[in-house]
């Protein structure tokens, strides 16, 4: 029973799969990179994740993503907010080393206020400007894929923009909840769940990737 | 946690017949979690308990699916694609109705139907409990780490206080109920319990439930014992 499960649902996810590649596009300049709560307190906890977003923040940069910031208020309204929320709280008030230079806001990129929700779609400026700017997909990256990415990539789809998550430029609060977030239950939910060399491929930023991070590596 | 009837609702998720009946499109696929949870006999368990001790039992129903009706945009959710292409809970035919074990009872409440994943986004479910005066949740339904997880990260970020049935849930297969019960709901539900546990903090609570809630009758133990079994 079990295996005949896995097989009908390996199956679904195939197809499904195939069905959602054509989404896909190219077109840099309708396409967003979304980092959610990269402060240095969060990142520190995640290992190898900091040089992973400094790279796909700078390849997004200089083949013109747009790249937006969004970090976790340090007040919440929530009296007893449930341990997701209190461990964004509690990096937010943390006092901590400077973040990396290369993930400070730049100019040309979007910085949201920071808010108190898990999903950055509360924000009611984000849209308007996704859609002044001609904006339709969105990637997703940041410290924890099982509060804020999660809850704003779903949101995302449901929206109706082509929604991708990557997979390696992902932390997590849970210990061992990266697999079942990016494995089991994002791929039912987003177009696309991808690690960044797939993206860059599918995106022809291989180029871009190189060149700007030749500082970064040499 | 008190979960004071005047401001606590209990949320079923999509107790509909694709996800429920034998005959449902999706049955056959959820079947094993939903043998691994005994679902019937605790979805019911817990919804009886809830109408007992007075608590708003509001149905948060998926959108029934109709050609004319069918979204158009250019990216479709997953949920979308897959509903389009089996015509899961149609609204016309038996897949978009209600299971016989799980229809609304009069004083119950009815969402409007949600076009993707969560109960709140593009529905009247947030308007209904502000009405209602409700800020504390108890959800339960299908599927465990997609509609309901999703009603429930929206839930948290309007401000509500949830809990999750870890029992009245399920899902595609065992990984997902994984996926969901032991990874997702700690980091961002208030409370996770057991449908006894619940009953429990109801009589501790609020002693003054009547009705048999522990009874699931015949036509449930028909269901948990069918042709899947």
């Amino acid at each position: 029973m079990s295996m005949l499960n896995r097989i009908q649902d390996r199956g679904n996810a195939l197809f499904m799969a195939q069905l959602l590649k054509r989404y896909r596009s190219s077109d840099t300049k309708k396409t967003a990179l979304v980092l959610l709560d990269t402060k240095p307190t969060s990142l520190a906890t995640q290992p190898g994740l900091q040089e992973r977003l400094v790279e796909l923040v700078n390849t997004c940069r200089a083949s013109g993503v747009t790249v937006i910031h969004s970090n976790f208020a340090e007040h919440s309204v929530q009296a007893n907010p449930p341990a997701g929320v209190q461990r964004l709280l509690d990096d937010s008030k943390a006092i901590s080393k400077d973040p990396h230079p290369d993930l400070t806001p730049k100019a040309g990129d979007v910085v949201l206020e920071p808010r108190e929700t898990l999903s950055v779609f509360f924000d009611k400026t984000l849209e308007p400007t996704l859609k002044d700017r001609g904006i339709e997909h969105l990637v997703f990256a940041g410290s924890y894929v099982d509060l804020s990415v999660q809850s704003s990539a779903r949101h995302s789809s449901e929206n109706g923009f082509h929604t991708t998550v990557l997979e390696d430029c992902c932390g997590s609060m849970m210990e061992g909840g990266h697999a079942p977030s990016i494995q089991v239950t994002l791929p039912r939910l987003v177009h696309d769940v991808l690690i960044a060399n797939q993206w860059f491929k599918i995106m022809k930023l291989n180029k871009a990737r190189v060149d700007a991070n030749e500082g970064v590596h040499g | 946690m008190n979960y004071d009837p005047s401001t606590t609702a209990f949320l079923v998720v999509d107790p509909l017949n694709d996800f429920l009946s034998r005959f449902g499109k999706m049955r056959a696929s959820i079947n094993l979690v939903i043998k691994d949870v005994k679902l019937f006999t605790k979805l019911k368990t817990a919804m009886n308990a809830a109408r007992a001790h007075g608590l708003k039992v509001v149905y948060v129903p998926h959108y029934r699916y109709d050609r004319k009706t069918a979204p158009k945009r250019k990216f479709l959710h997953p949920s979308q694609l897959g509903q389009k292409f089996v015509g899961l809970f149609s609204a016309k035919g038996y897949g978009g109705k209600w299971h016989r074990d799980f229809v609304p009872e009069p004083t119950d409440l009815i969402a409007s139907e949600h076009p993707c994943s969560s109960g709140f986004l593009g529905t009247n479910l947030h308007e209904l409990l502000q009405e209602k005066g409700i800020t504390n949740l108890v959800i339960a339904g299908m599927l465990t780490n997609t509609c309901v997880e999703s009603t429930a990260r929206t839930a948290i970020d309007l401000g509500y206080h949830v809990t999750i049935l870890s029992d009245s849930v399920v899902t595609w297969t065992r990984a997902d109920q994984v996926a969901g019960v032991q990874y997702a709901y700690p980091a961002i539900c208030h409370e996770i319990m057991t449908v006894s546990e619940f009953q429990n903090a109801l009589e501790t609570q609020h002693p003054s439930g009547t009705r048999n809630t522990t009874a699931a009758g015949a036509s449930i133990d028909k269901e948990n014992s069918d042709v899947y079994a």
